[in-house]
């Protein structure tokens, strides 16, 4: 359905875009992760037109249509939700009366009937992200571009956005969605991981996680000593990492069994600490990979 | 296509009602300049305050004083000293000083004798209305005293009629003395007859050669504007004025204030082409202009009697050319501004310069050509004339093809530019 191929853009000389080539074909949603500073919103511009490449094209089927949704609230906020969703839909070619049908489908599905007549300026972040949706979806497009949709929304609507999302993409159109939260891989059926203006793996999430050659050890409540800690293991491990998240110290390594008894030789044994295996998420999988591409070097 | 600019026009709509700031701006703006250039803007300075010091003291300053005391528009006191009199100029108090030195003459014949008179330059417009004040007061004095010296020579012409034949010479005494008595009575009433129809015809031919004073000025008349008033000079230029502030402002802040919000993404991502984007937006603002151009004018004409002599349908047609001119500005300036400030700030810097040199209140031609040609890139500049033309002469606007020309040129060229300026902005 769209085509990119060997996409550079490059702005005040400095590369954000490096030959990317890519295809949207048969998977209904599809991620681009990356760090900040990737490329990903010059991406997305690039793929809806708001940018040139200066090399390299994009190509689509003839006639399709796009939705966009933009990483700033990109409607007005001085028009109520209605007067939003109507505007988008006429500047789309519906008439009025397809218009009105469609955007109270659409306020049914996305839960906006209560503020329908509500300035858009003054809806809640979730609620203006759902509106957005809402007005790039009107139209049934074929692709709808997401650019960190969930950005700045609390964990419940993040969720609900998804399901909302998974839906639009049932309903035939291909969502091509830029996130920085990791673990929203696990709604896509590929993911693309851009680093540096280059396409770093492309390939559904599942396979990455299987591809996974890490394990990961969890040390709970670890407590303020760990610092003293992480140094000592991370001299036990020959590749991998070290790190806390909340209380917790992680260890991420390729070792073989022996790793534990050597880390728990570490540890005091009068703090009642132990040290559990768990499955690595996607979290630990891209970081990894981004790591790998950075050239190794430790967080 | 057509619906996706009525959503865009309707879109525009929404937005001025809920923007007060705006809306209030585009339609008071109008009012106020009416009022301000109506009432406030007045060149002519009504009463000029004139201190006179008298050092002659004789009926001929006293009656100078009172012919300029019994003007209208001279509001007169009197001082004793020059010194004093310089005190309320520099105080601000008096316009104008009349000073009568004390060899005053009404026939002066050196600068001793003359009178003097000192203006207060430092308020421009007070100087320049005292000045024309002041020469036609000086005029009528003139004329007064160019009469009365006519008349005087003329009864003292007639006084010496018997002199001057000689007829009190000690030879025609020694010749009448030979003559009978009657004879001589009758030689000499004979003579007197002659020398009196002499005198009369001589008189006659000086009166024809004299001029008649009340005749010696030239007939003027000002035609158009005969009153020579501020306003009727004033509203047709705010006409165009109003126009173009409108627009430009309107437009500029337009298509910048979708770019600064990111809502111009979603115009670009969606159907609607570069010229409907254009035209929609454009649309709203060509209404309101209109509306406030249609509102100049009313009040002009209705509130504040400004003829309209010419045809209504070709200066609105014209009036439509200039429009877009100005359309084309605020648009050019939209789309090379990042965001609503810079878009202001070029918008003011257009707009100023068209405020001074268009003609709008200052002459182009008292204005050196190293700034005028700067005029000559304004369409206000082409606009103006056009306008007092049909609104005070009532000349068709169609006579002036230049003025129309370059309206046109500047219409096409500023659309033209800001479309592709605009297309290449939307990537």
């Amino acid at each position: 359905m769209l085509n990119v191929k060997g996409v550079s853009y490059a702005y005040r000389g400095k590369k954000a875009l490096d030959q990317v080539s890519f295809t949207l074909g048969e998977k209904k949603i599809t991620a681009l992760i990356g760090p900040d500073g990737a490329g990903k919103t010059t991406l997305l511009k690039v793929m809806a037109g708001l940018l040139r490449p200066s090399s390299g094209e994009v190509n689509g089927k003839d006639g399709m249509s796009l939705g966009y949704v933009s990483q700033f609230f990109g409607l007005y906020g001085e028009m109520s939700v209605q007067e939003n969703l109507h505007f988008y839909g006429r500047l789309n070619g519906l008439t009025f009366r397809e218009s009105t049908q469609r955007i109270e489908e659409l306020l049914h599905w996305t839960g906006l009937e209560s503020v329908i007549h509500r300035e858009a300026g003054a809806l809640s972040g979730g609620m203006k992200q759902k509106l957005s949706i809402a007005a790039a979806v009107l139209h049934r497009p074929d692709l709808l571009l997401l650019d960190e949709p969930t950005n700045g929304v609390d964990p419940v609507s993040r969720r609900e956005m998804w399901r909302l999302l998974q839906s639009v993409a049932e309903g035939g159109t291909q969502i091509f969605a830029a996130t920085q939260y990791l673990d929203e891989a696990a709604y896509c059926g590929r993911v693309i991981l851009l680093h540096q203006g280059r396409i770093l793996v492309e390939e559904s999430p599942q396979q990455l996680l299987r591809d996974f050659p890490f394990r990961l050890l969890v040390i709970r409540e670890a407590g303020h000593e760990r610092v003293k800690w992480m140094d000592r293991i991370r001299k036990e491990l020959t590749t991998g990492e070290v790190f806390s998240k909340g209380r917790d110290l992680y260890i991420l390594h390729r070792e073989g069994m022996s790793i534990q008894g050597r880390i728990k030789a570490i540890l005091p044994s009068d703090k009642g600490l132990s040290l559990e295996e768990v499955e690595p998420g996607y979290e630990e999988v891209f970081t990894q990979r981004f790591q790998d591409a950075d050239g190794g070097e430790s967080r | 296509m057509w619906r996706r600019i009525q959503a865009i026009v309707g879109k525009e709509f929404i937005q001025l009602r809920r923007d007060r700031r705006t809306l209030a701006m585009m339609v008071m703006l109008p009012v106020l300049w009416l009022v301000a250039f109506g009432y406030a803007v007045n060149f002519d300075v009504e009463t000029i305050r004139v201190v006179v010091v008298d050092e002659a003291k004789h009926s001929d300053s006293a009656s100078f004083i009172n012919q300029i005391k019994e003007e209208e528009d001279f509001k007169v006191t009197e001082k004793a000293r020059m010194s004093e009199a310089k005190r309320t100029l520099e105080q601000g108090k008096r316009d104008v000083i009349i000073h009568f030195p004390k060899d005053y003459k009404q026939f002066p014949q050196n600068k001793r004798e003359r009178i003097q008179i000192q203006v207060d330059g430092s308020r421009l417009f007070q100087a320049q209305s005292a000045l024309r004040k002041l020469n036609g007061v000086l005029a009528d004095v003139q004329q007064d005293s160019m009469q009365k010296m006519q008349r005087e020579l003329q009864t003292t012409l007639m006084k010496s009629v018997s002199f001057g034949m000689g007829m009190d010479s000690p030879q025609w005494r020694e010749m009448m003395k030979s003559l009978l008595p009657e004879k001589v009575a009758q030689l000499q009433k004979g003579l007197e007859k002659a020398n009196k129809e002499q005198m009369e015809s001589t008189m006659k031919r000086m009166e024809k050669a004299l001029p008649k004073m009340d005749q010696i000025q030239p007939d003027v008349d000002v035609l158009y504007n005969p009153d020579l008033k501020s306003v009727s000079f004033m509203i047709p230029g705010l006409v165009g004025l109003v126009l173009i502030f409108i627009t430009t402002l309107m437009t500029a802040m337009g298509v910048v204030r979708e770019k600064e919000r990111g809502t111009l993404e979603q115009l670009i991502v969606s159907p609607v082409s570069s010229f409907e984007l254009l035209v929609g937006k454009l649309i709203p603002y060509c209404i309101i202009a209109v509306f406030d151009f249609l509102l100049v004018f009313a009040v002009g004409v209705w509130f504040f009697d400004v003829p309209f002599r010419g045809d209504l349908l070709p200066f609105l047609s014209v009036s439509c050319l200039f429009l877009l001119a100005s359309l084309g500005i605020g648009l050019l300036i939209s789309t090379v501004s990042q965001n609503q400030q810079q878009a202001m700030q070029l918008a003011i810097l257009t707009l100023v310069p068209q405020f001074i040199l268009s003609g709008f209140v200052f002459p182009l031609e008292a204005m050196p050509w190293g700034i005028r040609w700067l005029s000559y890139l304004m369409p206000l500049t082409y606009f103006i004339p056009i306008s007092r033309g049909s609104f005070l002469k009532g000349v068709s606007p169609l006579t002036d093809e230049w003025g129309i020309l370059a309206l046109a040129i500047a219409a096409v060229l500023f659309l033209v530019l800001a479309t592709i300026r605009f297309r290449r902005s939307l990537g």
